[in-house]
């Protein structure tokens, strides 16, 4: 039970550690992206190029943003996680 | 447990930000969104058929599929710096070429783009198409081209796991240059010059984060065959049975 114990007290640490990450480096981020790179050189072939349609939804609130992508890696290593576990319980047993 | 340690620790010490790599929302003409969405949904459908097959052979596939859906989902998450001041993410594509198929990842890339083009204004509808080809096809089918070549010149499989992610994260940015590069094809704008421009910026930012997405996939195989080695989705797996050989 212990040993259990541990090894979920590790991997509730490592999905703290990967979204706490990704919330703090969006937060503090200033790289371009390389989307936004490549319009600077479709701007520069096709000057007259009008983007014919704009995102659906954009998040407004400066975090918006940030708590999603971390949403989504926080889905993702739940999932991993729990594959993890299950796995190893099949082991143990 | 200590794979998932390093897996986790590795994932820690890199710093991100929040830009992505798709074709943007608008940016590729009509006719080209059209058309990349049309060539795309052949593979979709292989991805369908592919996965219920792999449901209706073996329950126990679920997992792993959602699994390598999971893995795509974390790595396109984190929006790593590069070199020259710009930023990019990694694919996750390669893990579940080889371990679900390449057809299977077709389904699995488009849904995190989806989730991506939608609630996070990174790629778009209008360049879904593009984008899913390039990531979920080009990226998987040449993970398992790569794969299949290398691993006879390699006793221990894991560096031709590591070239066949590392080629795959490559391919995805040389498929999404060609691509703008044919959408702005004139006569002042040749494609071969669009293309050199596009694959400027994609590659100078892509070859270190590639080299990541090499380590992190040959971390995460050997985890999940470590914990996985008796089950049935191991012994039905041609790739899986050659890498717990190795």
């Amino acid at each position: 039970m212990k040993i259990i114990n541990k090894k979920v007290m590790i991997i509730a640490l490592g999905i703290f550690v990967v979204v706490a990450q990704v919330i703090i480096s969006i937060s503090f981020a200033n790289n371009t992206g390389t989307d936004d790179k490549s319009v600077d050189v479709i701007n520069e072939l096709a000057p007259n190029y009008k983007p014919w349609a704009n995102s659906i939804w954009e998040p407004k609130w400066e975090y918006s943003e940030l708590l999603l992508f971390a949403l989504q890696a926080l889905i993702g290593v739940s999932v991993f996680t729990y594959f993890i576990l299950k796995q190893k319980s099949k082991t143990v047993k | 447990m200590n794979k998932f340690i390093v897996t986790f620790a590795l994932l820690s010490v890199l710093p991100f930000t929040g830009n992505a790599m798709h074709i943007t929302e608008g940016f590729l003409p009509p006719q080209w969104s059209v058309f990349w969405a049309v060539v795309f949904v052949p593979f979709f459908i292989l991805g369908l058929r592919s996965i219920k097959k792999r449901i209706n052979d073996n329950s126990a596939n679920k997992l792993l599929i959602a699994v390598m859906g999971a893995f795509v989902f974390v790595l396109s998450s984190l929006k790593l710096p590069s070199v020259a001041g710009s930023s990019s993410h990694l694919t996750g594509i390669a893990l579940g070429a080889l371990l679900i198929g390449s057809s299977s990842m077709s389904v699995l890339g488009i849904i995190v783009l989806i989730f991506q083009s939608v609630l996070l204004a990174h790629g778009g509808i209008t360049t879904l198409g593009a984008n899913a080809f390039s990531m979920a096809v080009v990226g998987s089918f040449t993970a398992i081209a790569i794969f299949k070549g290398t691993s006879v010149f390699f006793k221990n499989k894991n560096i031709a796991v590591f070239l066949a992610a590392f080629f795959s994260d490559i391919s995805v940015y040389i498929c999404t240059s060609f691509q703008l590069a044919m959408a702005f094809q004139s006569e002042s704008a040749p494609l071969y010059s669009n293309f050199m421009k596009f694959i400027s910026v994609f590659a100078v930012t892509q070859l270190p984060l590639a080299i990541i997405e090499g380590l992190l996939t040959v971390l995460a195989l050997k985890l999940i065959l470590s914990v996985s080695k008796n089950d049935d989705f191991i012994s039905s797996n041609k790739f899986m049975k050659a890498l717990t050989k190795s």
